[in-house]
């Protein structure tokens, strides 16, 4: 094979499993539920920067949304891949937004509509994007030269605006990240959820769940060995010995898993067979599968899952 | 006049028939190109495949794909 795909689904108050139109944060001030978030699935966004008159949210008190303090035009919200000296084709992504602030003018300025992109890319004017001069009187919009399409409202929900686009094609980049521009704007709320799908050359894998800020970024043997992604599995590298021996010295007390797609052998560390879920088996097909080192700690093992589980959701949600 | 195909004189890759059924209690698998009985600690179904767990010649606990056992 000579290339895998990678597919992401992230989730931030709504879910693609589920039109949740009453999935809605209140941004009144003057109103008695101000900053509360109703029916989200896992957190909305909300950008209030007042810690003075705000200083906790009833969303934060919820657990219904994170919230930031900073007044910024481009957020970056997650790193979807990282690969180092490796490279990803991004070849489709599909974004939908509930949220306080609706196109203004054109597809994405103010949209809070969540974009898949290179780092430090302004998704304003992003170059893949069709011309940013399409009027909203017009939705949806079409542009079939540039496969993307934009929808402002295809649905209504219970207070807020609908945006919905999607886009094909081909990017070429050794990282993608999840930008939204918030427009410099305060008091603002947006929940989304966007599906990304992406290849990369047919690599062995590092399968481990990691924080790309904590566990990832700051560890130059990792880089050197394999390339970071949100779903924890398209984690391609050159090598599965220096994968592992690169693991088992940041990581020793931690689950993971390499898989060597030259001998078709998926390695455990800190796991059983017991923990590897089967739609990860379907999905390499691997020969054999030989336990490194089986955990002490069933926890630890159960941990590798359930952030695996979390972040390569099967199926139409629970 | 030679034949532009002739028939095979038995040269080329030699692909074996069907394994033998293995021993009793044993499970063949196929691993470096060549069929191997082992004795199974316990088998197991995993997506849609299965699986044979045995001690290797490494030393590792392994599970190893079961083809359909003749």
């Amino acid at each position: 094979m000579v290339f895998n795909m990678g597919f992401a689904r992230i989730e931030y108050g709504t879910a693609n499993w589920q039109v949740s139109s009453t999935a809605y944060c209140q941004n009144n001030t003057s109103a008695s539920d101000y900053g509360q978030c109703y029916n989200v699935w896992n957190k909305a966004i909300f950008v209030q920067s007042d810690t003075t008159d705000y200083p906790k949210l009833q969303c934060e008190s919820s657990n219904t949304c994170i919230r930031y303090t900073s007044n910024i035009w481009i957020r970056t919200l997650a790193t979807i891949f990282s690969y180092s000296n490796k490279q990803g084709i991004m070849t489709y992504f599909w974004s939908r937004t509930h949220s306080s602030n609706t196109f203004r003018g054109n597809v994405d300025i103010n949209g809070l509509v969540p974009i898949p992109t290179f780092p430090n890319n302004d998704p304003t004017y992003t170059w893949f994007l069709p011309a940013t001069n399409f009027e909203t009187s017009s939705w949806p919009v079409y542009d079939p030269v540039a496969n993307f399409k934009a929808y402002e409202n295809p649905y209504t929900i219970t207070s807020g605006y609908v945006s919905i686009i999607r886009w094909s094609g081909m990017l070429f980049t050794t990282a993608l990240n999840l930008l939204v521009n918030e427009g410099n704007t305060n008091n603002i709320w947006y929940a989304f959820d966007v599906l990304v799908s992406w290849a990369y050359e047919s690599s062995p894998l590092a399968i481990i769940p990691l924080d790309y800020n904590n566990d990832y970024a700051p560890y130059s043997e990792l880089r050197n060995a394999f390339g970071y992604a949100i779903t924890g599995i398209d984690q391609p590298g050159w090598n599965a010995q220096d994968m592992i021996t690169a693991l088992q010295d940041i990581f020793p007390n931690r689950a993971w898993a390499v898989y060597d797609d030259v001998q078709k052998i998926l390695y455990l560390y800190n796991l059983t067979m017991d923990y590897v879920p089967d739609w990860l088996i379907n999905r390499l097909a691997p020969i054999g599968v030989k336990v490194l080192q089986s955990p002490s700690d069933s926890s630890v093992a159960q941990a590798w899952l359930n952030a695996l589980n979390a972040r390569n959701p099967q199926g139409s949600g629970p | 006049m030679s034949q532009a195909n002739p028939p095979s004189q038995g040269q080329g890759i030699h692909t074996p028939g069907p394994p033998t059924p293995p021993p009793q209690g044993q499970v063949r698998i196929r691993k470096n190109r060549q069929w191997i009985s082992v004795n199974p600690k316990s088998m197991k179904q995993k997506g849609m495949f299965t699986y044979v767990e045995f001690t290797d010649t490494d030393g590792l606990d392994t599970w190893w794909i079961v083809p359909p056992q003749q």
